[in-house]
C-alpha cells in the first residue's frame, strides 16, 4: 500500500539558469514581500467554509510586479515557476494574465513539456484564483465543457490519442481547478457524476477522483496550507485519503470503472 | 544511523592491539546505470559476489641455534574466508576453524587458528583472529606447535611492518636453556576476490582506518601513539580519499588491497569492503511515446562528494556532519527491459502519457508490470510548482518518471526505492526535492546507511 510517495519535482530555482539577473533580483524581492504576506495571512488554518478560503486583501502592488515578471518573460518553464507565487496573492489581473496565456495563439503547434506544465499550471492557478476572482471561475466553469476547449484551443498534442483526449483532459482540470476554492461548482459536478453517459464518466473519472481530494483536503487544512504543501506531502495525503473513508469509495470507483487492477 | 561510525570504533576498544581486522561487510555500491546490451536482458544476472580474505605466510629461518635443519618452512595458506553475496550480505557467515599439522625437521608442528565470525552482526564483520590459548600478555599470536615447545611470538623491533610484511622474532623454549632461535617473518595480503557476471569493471569500496603503535622495550609493551591520517595510506596503489575511503574498480579476480603506510613502522589497521549492490530494475513506457525512450549511461563517481571530507571518527556521532557531509557511495543499478515493454491496458490510455491527475499517478506507481514507468510529462500542482520529473512509492520500488529525467533524477528516485527520502538541508542534496543544480549529486552518511543497509 502507498502511504507517501516520495517526489522530485520541478523546482523554481531552476528558471535561475535561464533568468537574467535583473529577473532574480526582481524575485528576490518578490519573495521577501511574499514571505512577509504569509506571515500576514497565516499558513495554516482549519477553513469550515468558503469565506474562510479568501485572502487578506492586499495591496496590489506585489501582484503587479508579479504580472510584470510573467508577461515579461515568454518562456514557459519561467512563467510556470511564477504561478504558484501569483496565485497567493493574485486577483482579476492575475486572472486576466493566466486566461490570456491559455488563449495566446500557439499555431496549432504540438506542445512539449514546457508548454503542457504552463497550461496545466495557469489552470490550477486559475482555480486558486477562482476564490476571490469572479472571471477565473466563469472560465473555469466554461472550461469544464470539453466543446469549449475545441473551440478556444490553439495547440496540438504530439500524438493522435493524445490529440483526441486533451479536450476532455483540459475539462477535468477545471473541474479540479475548481475544487481548489471549493466552488460549488465543483461540488454540484461531482454530486451528478451518476448522471453522466456511461462514455463519459470514464474520461471525468480521475479528474472526479482528484477534485473530491481537494475539496475536502481544503475544508480540513485551508487553502493556504494546501498552497504549502510539497509534493510528497500532498501525495501522502493523497493516499492517506483515497485508502480510507469517503476517498477509499471514490477512488475504488475510479478503478473500477477504468479497469485498473 | 550509519554502520561505519559503529564499525570504526566498536572493535578496537579492548586495547587488543590485533594485527589485522577484517569486516566483511553488506552491500556495495558501485555507481553505474546498465544500459545498452544490459539494457536489453530479459532477467537479471546471477549476483555478483564479493569476498574478503587474508593469506597470510609464515617463513621460518633460523638465527641460530642446533637445528639447522629447522630453517626455511614456509607454510603459505589463506587463513581465513568469508564469502557472501552481494543479494545477500548477511548470510554466509561462519566459524571458521584452520588447524595445520605437519612434521618437519623440528619435528611435529600444529598451527591451529580460530576466526571468530559473527553470523549475524548489523552490519557482519569479521572479528579479529583469536587464536587459541591466548592468554599471554601482550596478546600477540600464540603458537602451539608439537609436543616439545609452546612459544610466543613477538614483533620485532627492527624494520619492517605490520599487516604487510610484518617482522617477528620468535623464541623457542622447547626446554630450558635456549637452544635455538628463530626469526619469523609474518606477511599478511588482505585481498579481495571479486566474482563478477559482467565483463566491464565493476566498484568495490573499501574503508581503512589505523593506528600506529611504538615498542617500549623496558616494558616490552606496544604502545598506540595515534591515528594514521588516511592519506598516508595507499591501497592497490592508490591513495585513500582524506575520509578514508577509496573507490576502486575490478572485474572477477583477485585484487590485493593491503593498506601501505609508508612512513609508519608498526601499526595495525582495520580493512572495510563493500562489494557493490546491484540494483536491478525493469522498465516500461507508454505506447504513444513512439520511440523507445532512453534510460541513464553508466556514470562514474556519480555519488561522490570532494568538499568537507570529514573522516568517519569525526563524524561519528555528529548529526549535524552525518546529515550534511556528503560521502562517496557507489551505486550500480541496472535497468531492464521488462517482459511488458509498453504500458498494458488500461494503462496505455493516453491519460498515463500525460499524468494530469493523483489518481493517475499513483495508480501506475502501483502497476505491477515494470519497476520503471517513463511517460512524457506528470503535471501535479504543489507548492514547487506544476511538473514533475519522477515519483516513486516509498513501500515498494516502483516509479514513474518522465522521458526527460536524466540521471540524476533516475539515481534520485533510485535512492527512494532503497528507502532515502528526500531532504532540504543542502541544495547540492541528491536528495534534495526539486532539481535545482549541476552539483546536486551528494549523499550524505545517513543515507548510504539506508542505501547499503537496503536488501
Amino acid at each position: 500500500m502507498l502511504s507517501a510517495v516520495s517526489v522530485w519535482v520541478w523546482g523554481t530555482r531552476e528558471r535561475h539558469t535561464i533568468s537574467s539577473h535583473r529577473l532574480q533580483q526582481e524575485e528576490s524581492a518578490m519573495d521577501n514581500s511574499l514571505a512577509r504576506y504569509t506571515n500576514l495571512s497565516g499558513t495554516i488554518g482549519y477553513s469550515s467554509n468558503r469565506q474562510n478560503l479568501l485572502p487578506t486583501p492586499l495591496s496590489n502592488t506585489e501582484e503587479l510586479r508579479l504580472l510584470a515578471l510573467f508577461e515579461a518573460t515568454t518562456d514557459d518553464s519561467e512563467k510556470s515557476s511564477l504561478v504558484p507565487k501569483i496565485v497567493r496573492i493574485g486577483g482579476d489581473k492575475s486572472a486576466e494574465a493566466f486566461v490570456a496565456t491559455l488563449l495566446a495563439d500557439r499555431g496549432a503547434r504540438p506542445l512539449d513539456q514546457s508548454g503542457l506544465r504552463l497550461i496545466d499550471s495557469t489552470i490550477r492557478g486559475l482555480g486558486h484564483l477562482s476564490s476571490t476572482s469572479k472571471l477565473a471561475e466563469d472560465f473555469l466553469v466554461n472550461g469544464m465543457a470539453p466543446s469549449h476547449w475545441s473551440q478556444i484551443r490553439t495547440w496540438r498534442m504530439s500524438n493522435e490519442s493524445a490529440e483526441k483526449w486533451e479536450d476532455q483532459s483540459l475539462a477535468g482540470r477545471c473541474l479540479v481547478a475548481l475544487s481548489y476554492s471549493r466552488s460549488p461548482h465543483a461540488y454540484d459536478f461531482i454530486a451528478k457524476r451518476n448522471d453522466l453517459a456511461s462514455g463519459e464518466v470514464v474520461g471525468w473519472s480521475e479528474y472526479i477522483v482528484d477534485a473530491t481530494f481537494h475539496l475536502e483536503l481544503v475544508e480540513r487544512i485551508g487553502r493556504d496550507a494546501v498552497l504549502d504543501l510539497h509534493a510528497e506531502d500532498l501525495l501522502a495525503e493523497f493516499d492517506r485519503w483515497k485508502s480510507s473513508g469517503s476517498g477509499k469509495d471514490i477512488y475504488n470507483w475510479y478503478r473500477k470503472l477504468n479497469n485498473i487492477p | 544511523m550509519h554502520s561505519l561510525p559503529q564499525l570504526m570504533v566498536c572493535e578496537d576498544t579492548d586495547s587488543m592491539p590485533t594485527l589485522i581486522k577484517l569486516r566483511a561487510v553488506h552491500a556495495v555500491w558501485l555507481l553505474s546505470t546498465g544500459s545498452g546490451a544490459s539494457a536489453q536482458l530479459a532477467t537479471p544476472p546471477p549476483p555478483r559476489s564479493t569476498e574478503l580474505f587474508t593469506k597470510s605466510v609464515y617463513d621460518f629461518t633460523l638465527v641460530s641455534g642446533d637445528y639447522t635443519d629447522c630453517h626455511s618452512y614456509i607454510v603459505s595458506d589463506e587463513v581465513s574466508k568469508s564469502r557472501f553475496s552481494s543479494d545477500s550480505p548477511f548470510s554466509g557467515y561462519n566459524l571458521v576453524t584452520s588447524s595445520h599439522s605437519f612434521y618437519g625437521s623440528c619435528g611435529l608442528s600444529e598451527i591451529e587458528e580460530q576466526w571468530y565470525f559473527p553470523s549475524h552482526g548489523n552490519p557482519p564483520q569479521w572479528l579479529p583472529a583469536l587464536y587459541s590459548s591466548s592468554s599471554q600478555n601482550p596478546p600477540w599470536p600464540v603458537f602451539s606447535e608439537g609436543p616439545y615447545w609452546t612459544y610466543n611470538a613477538f614483533p620485532n623491533t627492527g624494520s619492517g611492518i605490520w599487516g604487510f610484511g610484518d617482522y617477528f622474532t620468535s623464541e623457542y623454549f622447547p626446554q630450558w636453556p635456549l637452544i635455538h632461535e628463530t626469526d619469523r617473518h609474518f606477511g599478511t595480503h588482505i585481498s579481495v576476490r571479486h566474482t563478477s557476471w559482467y565483463a566491464e569493471e565493476r566498484g568495490i569500496e573499501l574503508v581503512v582506518t589505523g593506528t600506529y603503535y611504538n615498542w617500549n622495550p623496558a616494558t616490552r609493551e606496544w604502545l598506540p601513539a595515534g591515528s594514521i591520517p588516511a592519506t598516508a595510506f595507499t591501497v592497490a596503489g592508490k591513495p585513500l580519499r582524506c575520509d578514508g575511503h577509496l573507490i576502486i574498480t575490478g572485474t572477477s579476480g583477485d585484487i590485493d588491497v593491503t593498506p601501505i603506510a609508508h612512513i609508519y613502522n608498526y601499526y595495525t589497521y582495520t580493512v572495510s569492503a563493500f562489494p557493490t549492490k546491484d540494483v536491478h530494475l525493469t522498465r516500461s513506457y507508454h505506447p504513444s511515446l513512439g520511440t523507445i525512450p532512453s534510460v541513464p549511461e553508466r556514470h562514474g563517481n556519480f555519488f561522490t562528494d570532494f568538499d568537507g571530507c570529514k573522516t568517519e571518527a569525526e563524524a561519528a556521532g555528529d548529526s549535524i556532519i552525518t546529515e550534511l557531509d556528503g560521502v562517496p557511495v557507489q551505486v550500480e543499478f541496472h535497468i531492464y527491459d521488462s517482459a511488458t515493454l509498453q504500458f498494458p491496458s488500461p494503462y496505455s490510455n493516453p491519460n498515463f502519457n500525460d499524468i494530469g491527475t493523483l489518481a493517475t499517478l499513483t495508480s501506475l506507481i502501483n502497476a505491477d508490470f515494470a519497476n520503471d514507468k517513463q511517460v512524457h510529462s506528470i503535471n501535479v500542482s504543489t507548492s514547487e510548482g506544476t511538473g514533475m520529473y519522477g515519483a516513486t512509492s516509498p513501500t515498494e520500488p516502483k516509479s514513474v518518471l518522465e522521458t526527460r529525467a536524466d540521471a540524476r533524477v533516475w539515481k534520485h528516485e533510485i535512492a527512494h526505492k532503497l528507502g532515502v527520502l528526500n531532504h532540504r538541508l543542502d541544495l547540492n542534496a541528491l536528495m534534495y526535492p526539486s532539481y535545482n543544480s549541476t552539483n546536486q549529486n551528494e549523499l550524505n552518511r545517513a543515507e548510504r546507511a539506508k542505501m547499503t543497509l537496503t536488501p
